[in-house]
């Protein structure tokens, strides 16, 4: 079997035990019916719901259920979300279906992680490459303490210290929200601190390998311009752990996101799984948990997949 | 790189004295003095966090109304010198650190410790007899790694509910396949070296070779991993009982102090501050701790340090 189908098999395998583990584990809290309409439901109302709902039924056949529509891209419906940033979907009594919730969310998601990794990637790229450039002077010094620093930052403490500087001292930025350009700063700003701090680090290292190789030392030697030797040859040569790292930091951004849309109050996906968790909202939680393990599951796959573009020679399914 | 003819270097690795090499790591840490800072910064969260009783200035639970949000450097009505300054109930936020100190550190402490010796042991062995039993042991690793931990973390609190036990238990869960996927290679490039061989011709067990032979050979990678670790989960700590799924009240912790203080944070900025920053400098201090330990115990950069007279650090 081709190593990329194969890939792309365990990656659905992955994805159908995490959605089945999350069905499962938000059965073993309690009454579905009774967290749908909440403790002050009469018992005929529930009895009508678990009826309508199929909830009397074994629970493989739930299971089967859910996950069939799942698969036809039916994601189930909420009864308690009373606010959506879609004014027409604030229909307390029908409910909302959660496809809606959690679509109307991404753009704002993905908005801010490619603002994020926009400024984390040249700046990390730059800090690292200076830093190899010049081993043990100065910018390397200071590129390490910073990347060490960034990496060591809690980062919603980092949002809350940026917002009482730039919000509430300085009033130049929005202490939160979303729209305007001006919004997306300060999160972005926060999200982005430690992927700088991982990708410098990760490009001074990987650099610093492939600038002591020989074809480095015959390059000089032939009188390539210095900048040629870092960016066109020793670079290109680093990319492998450097692309890793970036993909590796742009699923944990995906994640991060949750507190980062928290504190900024940004409507992106983490601020939904955050706030359904806070409601007990169990079928709004399934589906976002799903939806931000597939994204960070495409992203683990896509950086597999780069590999093999970077660098043929790799014999990918094999072990190290 | 690596000068073979370099004299320190023979020094350096001769097993022969484990006293003499004991001396050269600690001449080493002392001449580097932002490790030694950093060395100081942990052993002293460690004495306060064990001595906090003793050691605290006030009492972390000493309500003192009349002293409410008292700025740093402050001196109380009744003449009490808060050196953090104080919160919404008068109480002193250096002491309410140092108790916050207590959970968060034993939090990132024993979920490392934890996920450490599982993993460790699930990653040797399966390197070491590998077949069907690493294909499996692998694979999972494999599985679980390309999760989004926080996420989960999250969720599994959310259903298990939260506090001091299920958060460790949450995280040696999540944190224990990063050691069992090194280990596992560090058990697969020894399981050819010479020392392995002979101790294999020489009739030892399986259990014998990987925990007598090989793990000895492997602790410096694992030790580097392991501080690393103790520093990702006091961050991870933080940032779920900042959002109510970690450590519950009235147990202090940094994070939740954070969590308490952003109601404040307009009028009085020290409350979120200090408490970030005592995650921060801890976080920092392991990582540099952690390159540290990692240079030193590479034997390609190791005569850096211990040589003598030539500027360690350059």
């Amino acid at each position: 079997m081709p190593y990329l189908l194969k890939r792309v098999i365990n990656s659905v395998l992955l994805l159908l035990i995490t959605v089945s583990f999350v069905f499962f584990a938000c059965r073993m809290i309690g009454d579905p019916a009774l967290n749908m309409l909440g403790p002050g439901a009469n018992d005929i109302a529930l009895e009508n719901l678990r009826r309508a709902a199929g909830l009397n039924d074994p629970l493989w056949l739930q299971w089967v259920r859910y996950m069939g529509g799942l698969l036809q891209g039916d994601f189930g419906v909420s009864y308690r979300f009373g606010f959506s940033v879609i004014p027409e979907a604030d229909l307390k009594d029908i409910g909302v279906p959660v496809v809606d919730l959690v679509a109307e969310r991404l753009p704002a998601t993905f908005l801010l992680a490619g603002v994020a990794m926009a400024i984390a990637v040249p700046l990390g790229l730059g800090m690292g490459v200076i830093a190899a450039a010049y081993p043990r002077h100065l910018a390397d010094r200071l590129v390490t303490v910073l990347s060490l620093a960034g990496v060591s930052i809690v980062q919603f403490w980092l949002g809350l210290m940026l917002i009482v500087l730039f919000a509430v001292q300085l009033g130049w930025l929005p202490t939160g929200g979303y729209g305007e350009p001006a919004h997306v700063i300060l999160p972005a700003l926060t999200l982005a601190a430690r992927p700088i701090g991982r990708i410098a680090q990760v490009v001074r290292s990987a650099m610093l390998d492939e600038l002591a190789k020989p074809y480095v030392v015959t390059a000089r030697a032939k009188g390539v311009a210095e900048w040629r030797v870092i960016l066109l040859h020793a670079l290109r040569n680093a990319a492998i752990p450097i692309i890793t790292m970036i993909g590796d930091e742009l699923s944990a951004l995906l994640t991060g996101a949750i507190l980062v849309e928290k504190i900024f109050a940004w409507p992106g996906i983490g601020l939904l799984i955050i706030d359904s968790l806070s409601r007990s909202d169990l079928p709004i939680i399934q589906v976002s948990i799903a939806v931000v393990a597939t994204l960070v599951i495409i992203v683990n796959l896509l950086v597999d997949f780069a590999y093999r573009i970077i660098d043929p020679q790799i014999q990918l399914g094999q072990k190290a | 790189m690596a000068d073979v003819s370099n004299p320190a270097i023979e020094d350096a690795i001769d097993p022969r004295d484990e006293r003499e090499n004991l001396h050269d790591y600690l001449y080493a840490l002392w001449r580097d003095k932002i490790t030694a800072s950093a060395v100081l910064f942990l052993l002293a969260l460690l004495a306060f966090t064990v001595g906090a009783e003793f050691l605290a200035p006030h009492k972390p639970t000493g309500l003192n109304l009349a002293d409410r949000m008292l700025p740093p450097f402050s001196t109380g009505k009744k003449g009490l010198f808060y050196l953090l300054g104080t919160d919404e109930l008068g109480r002193d936020l250096f002491t309410r650190l140092i108790y916050g100190a207590r959970v968060s550190v034993s939090v990132g402490l024993l979920g490392a410790t934890l996920s450490c010796v599982f993993g460790v042991i699930a990653g040797l062995t399966a390197g070491y007899y590998g077949g069907l039993y690493e294909d499996l042991v692998m694979r999972f690793v494999d599985g679980m790694l390309s999760l989004p931990s926080l996420l989960v973390a999250l969720f599994v609190l959310f259903i298990l509910g939260g506090g001091f036990a299920n958060l460790i238990l949450v995280f040696a869960v999540l944190h224990w396949m990063v050691f069992a996927r090194m280990s596992r290679g560090l058990a697969l490039a020894a399981r050819s070296k010479t020392y392995v061989v002979a101790a294999k011709a020489m009739g030892a067990s399986g259990r014998r070779i990987v925990f007598r032979h090989i793990l000895p050979n492997v602790v410096a990678p694992i030790l580097v991993l392991y501080t690393l670790e103790i520093a990702i989960l006091i961050l991870s700590e933080a940032s779920l009982s900042f959002l109510g799924f970690g450590v519950q009240p009235p147990d202090p912790s940094w994070g939740l102090m954070i969590a308490d203080g952003r109601e404040h944070i307009r009028s009085a900025w020290w409350l979120v501050a200090f408490p970030g920053l005592a995650i921060f400098l801890t976080a920092l201090c392991l990582n540099l701790v952690a390159s540290w330990v990692r240079a030193v115990t590479d034997p390609a950069q190791r005569w850096r340090w211990f040589a003598i007279g030539s500027g360690g650090r350059e």
